[in-house]
């Protein structure tokens, strides 16, 4: 039993320092925002982050708009709701669906390449390197990296969003026979502004989160390939987490309380 | 002389461990020293404590008379420009090219133009034997002793004052380690530097520095020129490098 609590204990101690460290960095790179010195690092990284994302992205919110109306429109149909359908695609996708799946797509892709790029640059002392020649870390490795996700999560959560009624049309549309206008009617008359807005702050929270643990978790790297490998499992994993976790809030913030 | 750096009462601790411990010494404008000890003892984390990446639990470091502990962001930063670093593994940046790697310093901290900036990395790149082909070539594409080099023209782009190698030979073939042994002394002489090499090696301690600081496990154990320590020390690092002839 007293194992039990220790080892509890110990992990909830261990989850308090990690956030905290997380949230010093988040501190420090929002700060340097500013202080960022090279413009074209930042158009780099949008295009790792956002272009290179994109037609993954594309693709996930198609099959979701389309799955979406597969699995909703035998029910609707039964209460002779099934124009409603559209309209399900369209608040699934900007309430939560859009900003969680946009935001797992970018953690599992570039959170792990950023933290194994940080990685290994602590481990062959590059870092270091940056340090003795006056070069700030934060603001050179990470700050430039948060605003390409701040303006790369948003633009990809638009685009995913009209994809996916494209997805959910073509199936509503052209399978279950729904006419078009009424389809395009409903799949717009319930997204209000306010649910527009809370999913562009969602994935700006989520892409703040991303970036700054995959960083984390890159410069606290350690032990060679092995510790490079960890960093970037628990870059994926971490963000994850704390996304879910983000999620939960501001949903609970905004449409709970 | 000028002391341009002192050390007092360093000790520093990573987790339970005692990796410094009561380290003292000063170093004058113009010296050559050599931190030498066996591999693990703590000179590499002793360099970059001196240059404020690893902060210290006890002890005051001094740098041009300026206590690094208590210095604002933008005072460390004019300090560390005068500072030039050459380490273990060369630490370029495997994005950059060669020319960029030693232009970095003004490529960040300047709005100089490029084309400039690549010249003058050409011109040291070549002062110190690399090809002009070399300058954009990519890290990974260059040998041990190129990378070395490079290395070493990014911590002399900005003229510093100071030099720190950290196991400048390590890893390096007897007759690139040669080389790099003269291209190091050749360097001192005509950049007035004050250099600061650590080392396991005794026969590189022995040829470059002027000054020679032995530390084990963290502690300074012995302190003398080359020719002293060869007479008097009993450590078994320096006995063994003299029993073979050394």
């Amino acid at each position: 039993m007293k194992k039990i609590i220790e080892k509890v204990g110990s992990e909830f101690l261990f989850l308090l320092k990690y956030t905290g460290s997380i949230s010093l960095l988040i501190s420090s790179s929002t700060k340097k925002l500013f202080k960022v010195k090279k413009r074209e690092s930042i158009a780099k990284y949008i295009n790792e982050i956002g272009s290179n994302s994109l037609f993954l992205v594309g693709i996930i919110a198609f099959f979701t708009g389309m799955v979406l109306v597969m699995e909703t429109v035998h029910t609707l149909k039964k209460f002779g709701a099934e124009m409603y359908s559209g309209g399900l695609v369209t608040i699934s996708m900007i309430r939560e669906l859009g900003p969680v799946l946009i935001a797992l797509i970018v953690a599992g892709r570039i959170g792990a390449s950023i933290a194994a790029e940080i990685g290994v640059m602590k481990i062959t002392e590059q870092i270091d390197a940056l340090q003795v020649m006056a070069v700030d870390p934060v603001t050179y490795l990470v700050s430039p990296r948060v605003i390409a996700g701040i303006i790369s999560l948003p633009s990809l959560f638009i685009i995913s969003f009209f994809i996916s009624i494209v997805g959910g049309f073509f199936v509503g549309v052209f399978m279950v026979g729904i006419p078009s206008g009424v389809y395009l009617y409903q799949s717009f008359k319930y997204v209000n502004i306010k649910d527009f807005f809370i999913g562009i702050l969602k994935v700006i929270v989520f892409a703040i989160i991303i970036i700054n643990v995959s960083s984390y978790e890159g410069l606290n790297a350690y032990g060679g390939a092995e510790g490079v490998g960890k960093a970037s499992t628990n870059a994926v994993v971490s963000s994850f987490f704390l996304i879910i976790l983000a999620n939960l809030i501001i949903t609970g913030i905004f449409y709970f309380v | 002389m000028e002391k341009i750096i002192s050390v007092k009462n360093l000790n520093l601790r990573i987790g339970n461990k005692e990796v410094l411990n009561d380290i003292n010494f000063d170093i004058e404008k113009g010296e050559s020293v050599v931190i030498v000890g066996p591999s693990g003892c703590g000179k590499t984390v002793l360099i970059k404590t001196i240059l404020g990446i690893i902060k210290p639990y006890k002890g005051e470091i001094y740098i041009f008379g300026k206590n690094i502990e208590n210095l604002r962001e933008d005072e460390l930063k004019e300090i560390r420009e005068k500072i030039g670093m050459v380490f273990q593994n060369s630490a370029l940046f495997d994005s950059l090219s060669v020319w960029e790697n030693v232009g970095f310093y003004y490529l960040y901290h300047t709005n100089r133009r490029k084309e400039d900036i690549k010249n003058q990395a050409i011109e040291i790149l070549k002062s110190l034997g690399l090809d002009e082909s070399v300058s954009d070539m990519m890290p990974e594409q260059l040998s041990g002793g190129m990378k070395k080099r490079v290395s070493i023209a990014r911590a002399l782009i900005s003229k510093p004052e100071i030099i720190f190698y950290d196991e400048p030979t390590t890893g390096l073939d007897p007759i690139t380690s040669e080389n790099l042994t003269s291209l190091i002394k050749k360097i001192h002489q005509e950049f007035n530097t004050t250099d600061i090499t650590i080392t396991h090696d005794v026969k590189l301690a022995s040829k470059i520095g002027k000054k020679l600081i032995l530390i084990d496990q963290g502690r300074i154990v012995e302190v003398g020129t080359y020719e002293e320590l060869r007479k008097k020390s009993k450590h078994p690092i320096i006995r063994s490098y003299v029993e073979m002839g050394g």
